[in-house]
């Protein structure tokens, strides 16, 4: 039930971002015609409808990060609470499948930090799974500490760094 | 005899190496500044080696004796017991640099010996003059100015593995593939590497051969292929791999090929070091809820915990002489700093105190060790010598992170 009111309301908020006024965007969705691979960049192809057809899957559909504690993969209540967020999410757009980043802060070795970062991967995978959603919709990768979003060396930066980000594969 | 380092005292022999008169006509500008690095290079190679303290010019001495000429006694007031001195002259499309090497009070010459050289790999003479001189000083054959160290640099977003002369100098790019390129480990041979690449996506094991720079995909695995140390017979490669669901340590073939998993955890395992009778393997495993490191045998049997001090100690690096484990060990600050061990657990000590301090490795000499050190917001390389002293920044502007050092290159 909550996964279908939710539907709705991210739908509403499609058409009326689509009523904003996209043009290409609009015409992408009514041609089911691949790209020929001669033109310039097309837009991005409509995701394929699922079975009921009634809804696509917006382009900028948000997934929430999660954060770690330092030299943990233990995921903490908030943590867990917008995986929930992001399970309710993939449960309502089933075509959509995501790849979970598992990253580090500097703090630690970089071969060690890229074990962490599959293990905080892997957590959220697992968790994510426990809530329903299908395994194989799921891929993972470990970047350790070599991809920070902050490049900063005090816990401002590390806080945002120790994360596991939710990349769609199926765009 | 690779490198006379199986004792190391306090005393440092002090000589001083005067700049050498050129005799060959008008100079040119650059040609001036590669003497003057030449002489400046051969100095901080025997600084480096820790057999000798460089006495350096000092005008003042010149002001107080009144002359305008330093000389054999001019050096030995300024405490210097061999002195250098040289002419270099033009000789083809380089230089010869006649050098004698005498000793201050006895007038001695200890050698009088001509190097030649080409203008463009000047820093290799130099190299083999340190070598020169340290061979009639001190008895012994070293060719640990020539070996060359791999890591990884960043520029943007792009990781490469470059290599680098040992004293940092002359860094050279050997991958170019953008995304991130880590974690090179050396083959006994020097001819070739195994590292750690996203360049398909996925962090996979490539093997690099030196003479071409050609690649060769060796694990490609799902999950993690990471952490390579190659067998000190060149045969095996022990990396870290999740493909059965968790990072742990696995015999691998040169090809990649699985010979054996080593072993069987939930928690993680990395970081695997090898010692050099290929007996037993040390690495970093959080089985006890933080990273230490532990030592098990060869076969992935008989795992003992190393490191007791600390609640996070990790990256550990087995020295080429067997007898020390290098790692490093996060402090109360949160700060890493590099210690060594033996591998029994006895003879604890700490070599760094600045900076925070990752990923050493040894010398082929077991005599120094590089590693990477953020210092002021940047990660430069530094080395030092295994007992704490001889700290030197071998880089400088940031972006170095895993360095692996090469061994003696083949005659």
């Amino acid at each position: 039930m909550t996964f279908k009111l939710l539907r709705f309301v991210i739908l509403a908020a499609v058409i009326l971002a689509l009523a904003g006024g996209c043009s290409s965007k609009k015409k992408g969705v009514e041609s089911d015609t691949p790209p020929l691979t001669e033109e310039p960049p097309p837009p991005p192809p409509p995701p394929p409808t699922d079975e009921s057809g009634d809804l696509d899957t917006p382009a900028d559909l948000e997934l929430q990060t999660i954060y770690f504690e330092y030299d943990k993969y233990s995921l903490k209540s908030d943590a867990k609470d917008a995986l929930s967020k992001n399970a309710a999410t993939l449960g309502t757009y089933t075509e959509v499948t995501v790849v979970i980043e598992g990253h580090c802060d500097e703090r630690g070795t970089v071969e060690y930090n890229l074990a962490l970062g599959e293990k905080r991967a892997r957590a959220a995978r697992d968790y994510l799974v426990d809530l329903g959603i299908q395994a194989d919709r799921i891929r993972t990768i470990s970047y350790g500490e070599e991809r920070p979003v902050d490049p900063g060396h005090a816990e401002s930066a590390w806080s945002k760094n120790r994360r596991a980000d939710f990349l769609r594969t199926d765009q | 005899m690779q490198g006379r380092v199986t004792t190391k005292s306090a005393y440092r022999l002090p000589v001083a190496l005067q700049e050498p008169e050129w005799s060959g006509g008008s100079m040119t500008p650059e040609k001036q500044l590669i003497l003057a690095d030449l002489i400046e290079t051969i100095r901080q190679d025997l600084s480096f080696s820790g057999y000798f303290k460089i006495v350096r010019f000092d005008s003042l001495y010149l002001k107080l004796m009144g002359t305008s000429q330093m000389d054999r006694k001019g050096w030995s007031h300024l405490g210097a017991e061999y002195l250098g001195t040289g002419r270099v002259s033009p000789s083809g499309d380089g230089f010869r640099l006649l050098l004698k090497l005498e000793g201050t009070l006895s007038g001695e010459v200890i050698f009088e010996k001509s190097f030649t050289g080409l203008w463009e790999r000047s820093r290799q003479t130099a190299h083999q003059v340190a070598g020169e001189i340290i061979y009639y000083l001190w008895g012994g054959r070293t060719l640990i100015f020539e070996t060359q160290i791999a890591a990884t640099w960043q520029k943007g977003n792009a990781k490469n593995l470059y290599l680098l002369d040992y004293d940092g100098h002359r860094a050279r790019p050997i991958t170019n593939y953008g995304e991130i390129n880590i974690s090179p480990c050396w083959f006994p041979s020097g001819d070739r590497i195994v590292f750690t690449s996203y360049r398909e996506g996925n962090p996979d094991l490539w093997l690099l051969l030196l003479k071409n720079n050609s690649t060769q995909k060796i694990s490609a695995r799902p999950g993690l292929n990471t952490a390579p140390a190659v067998w000190p017979d060149g045969r095996y490669i022990v990396a870290t791999l999740s493909v059965d669901g968790n990072a742990e340590l696995y015999l691998l073939a040169e090809s990649g090929k699985t010979v054996r998993r080593l072993t069987h955890h939930p928690a993680i395992e990395s970081e695997p070091t090898i010692s050099p009778d290929g007996k037993q393997i040390a690495f970093t495993s959080d089985r006890l809820g933080q990273p230490q490191v532990f030592t098990m045998d060869a076969d992935g049997g008989n795992i003992r915990r190393l490191t007791y001090q600390g609640s996070y100690n990790a990256s550990p690096a087995w020295s080429p002489r067997g007898d020390r484990i290098a790692y490093v060990s996060r402090g109360e600050t949160g700060t890493f700093d590099v210690y060594t061990i033996a591998p029994d657990g006895s003879g604890l000590a700490r070599l760094t105190s600045k900076g925070s301090n990752e990923n050493p490795d040894w010398s082929p000499d077991g005599y120094h060790l590089v590693f990477s050190s953020l210092r002021g917001g940047e990660r430069n390389l530094f080395t030092i010598t295994y007992d704490g002293t001889n700290e030197r920044q071998i880089t400088d502007g940031g972006g170095f992170t895993t360095p692996a050092w090469g061994p003696y290159p083949r005659p």
